[in-house]
C-alpha cells in the first residue's frame, strides 16, 4: 500500500472532529461546579480591608485622618511661636496666680450652708 | 439545530493554561472554554484508542477532565501543557481499559469495527466510510504503543517531542513506534485495496 493512500486516510480521520453529545458535555461542566475552587479567598480578604476602610468613612476620609495624624505630631515636635505662648499662657501660669472659672462657687455653697 | 455544547466558543487568544488560571480563581465560565476546546480533541483520541467504543471513551474523558479540575489548583505554569496532559491521561486510562476488557475476554480482541456494509447510497460516500473504518479496525490491529503513537502523530497531529512526553519515552522511540505502526498498518490494508477503491498501482507513481 502506497503511503500516499495511507496519508490519505490520515487526513480524512483529522478532519473528522469528534463532536462530544450535550449530555457528556453538562456531566463534565457538573464535575468542573462540583469540585471547583470558591472563588471566596481572595475576595474575602479584599472585603475586609474594604470593611475596615468604609467603617472609617471611605478613602477620602481615610487621607483626612492621614493629614490630621501628621500634622499633630508635627505641631508637636516643632510648635510655632503662637502655640507655645498659648500653651504657657493655659498650662504654666506664674506662682500666685490662679485661674478662677467659678469665682461664686464657694458663696453659693455657704447660702446653702447657712 | 446547528447549535450543540460547543456553542459557546472559547476565545482562541486564551492560552489554555490561563483558563485553567481562571478555573482554579473560582471564574464561572473557565471550565466551559476549556472543554469545548479540549474534550473533542480527548474523545476523538480515546475513541480510537478504544477500537471504537464510544459510551468508553466517554466515561474515560469525562474522568480525564475531572483529574484536571481536580490538579487545577496545584498547576504549575510552564511545566506542561493542558492539552499534553490531558493526552497522556486519556492514554493511561485507555490502556488500564484495554486491559481489563482483555482479561476478560481472554485476550480475544472481537469487536474491531468491521468495515460498513454495503447498502445503497452514494459510491464516494461508502468508500470514504468504507476507508475510514479500514482505518479504525486496522489502528485496532496494532499493539497499544504504536496505536496510540500513530494517532497521536497523525490525526492528532503531535510533534515528536509532545509525543514522548504523552507517553512518557524518548524521542527516538516515539519516531520508532510510529514508523513500525505506519509500516504495520500499510500491510494490514494492503489486502483491502480493490474493496477500498484503490487502483492497483494506478497512481503511486512508482515502476
Amino acid at each position: 500500500m502506497a503511503d500516499h493512500d495511507l496519508d490519505d486516510l490520515f487526513a480524512a480521520a483529522r478532519a473528522e472532529v469528534a463532536q462530544p453529545s450535550p449530555v457528556l458535555m453538562a456531566r463534565i461542566l457538573a464535575d468542573a461546579a462540583a469540585v471547583q475552587p470558591r472563588r471566596s479567598v481572595p475576595v474575602r480578604a479584599r472585603f475586609r480591608l474594604g470593611g475596615w476602610i468604609a467603617a472609617l468613612g471611605g478613602t477620602g476620609a481615610l487621607a483626612g485622618l492621614a493629614t490630621a495624624t501628621f500634622a499633630g505630631l508635627w505641631i508637636g515636635l516643632a510648635p510655632p511661636a503662637a502655640v507655645d505662648d498659648f500653651a504657657a499662657t493655659l498650662w504654666a501660669p506664674a506662682a500666685g496666680d490662679s485661674l478662677d472659672l467659678f469665682p461664686d462657687l464657694e458663696g453659693m455653697i455657704d447660702d446653702a450652708d447657712g | 439545530m446547528a447549535r450543540t455544547a460547543l456553542a459557546a466558543t472559547p476565545e482562541p487568544d486564551v492560552p489554555d493554561e490561563a483558563l485553567l488560571v481562571l478555573y482554579a480563581n473560582g471564574d464561572p465560565g473557565a471550565a466551559r472554554n476549556l472543554s469545548g476546546r479540549l474534550v473533542p480533541r480527548a474523545l476523538g483520541y480515546a475513541t480510537r484508542l478504544l477500537a471504537g467504543d464510544r459510551a468508553e471513551a466517554e466515561d474515560v474523558v469525562q474522568e480525564a477532565m475531572l483529574r484536571l479540575w481536580r490538579v487545577a489548583p496545584d498547576w504549575r505554569p510552564g511545566e506542561a501543557r493542558v492539552s499534553t496532559w490531558v493526552y497522556r491521561v486519556v492514554t493511561n486510562l485507555c490502556t488500564d481499559r484495554r486491559r481489563t476488557r482483555m482479561r476478560r475476554r481472554d485476550g480475544t480482541l472481537e469487536d474491531a469495527p468491521e468495515v460498513a456494509d454495503a447498502t445503497p447510497g452514494a459510491e464516494a460516500q461508502l468508500i470514504a466510510a468504507d476507508r475510514a473504518a479500514a482505518l479504525e479496525a486496522a489502528l485496532a490491529q496494532l499493539p497499544d504503543r504504536q496505536r496510540q503513537a500513530v494517532v497521536l502523530r497523525h490525526i492528532e497531529g503531535l510533534s515528536n517531542p509532545e509525543i514522548a512526553v504523552v507517553l512518557d519515552l524518548g524521542v527516538e522511540a516515539v519516531e520508532s513506534l510510529t514508523a513500525r505502526g505506519k509500516r504495520a498498518l500499510s500491510a494490514i490494508l494492503a489486502g483491502q485495496r480493490a474493496a477500498l477503491g484503490w487502483t492497483d498501482g494506478g497512481d503511486d507513481g512508482g515502476p
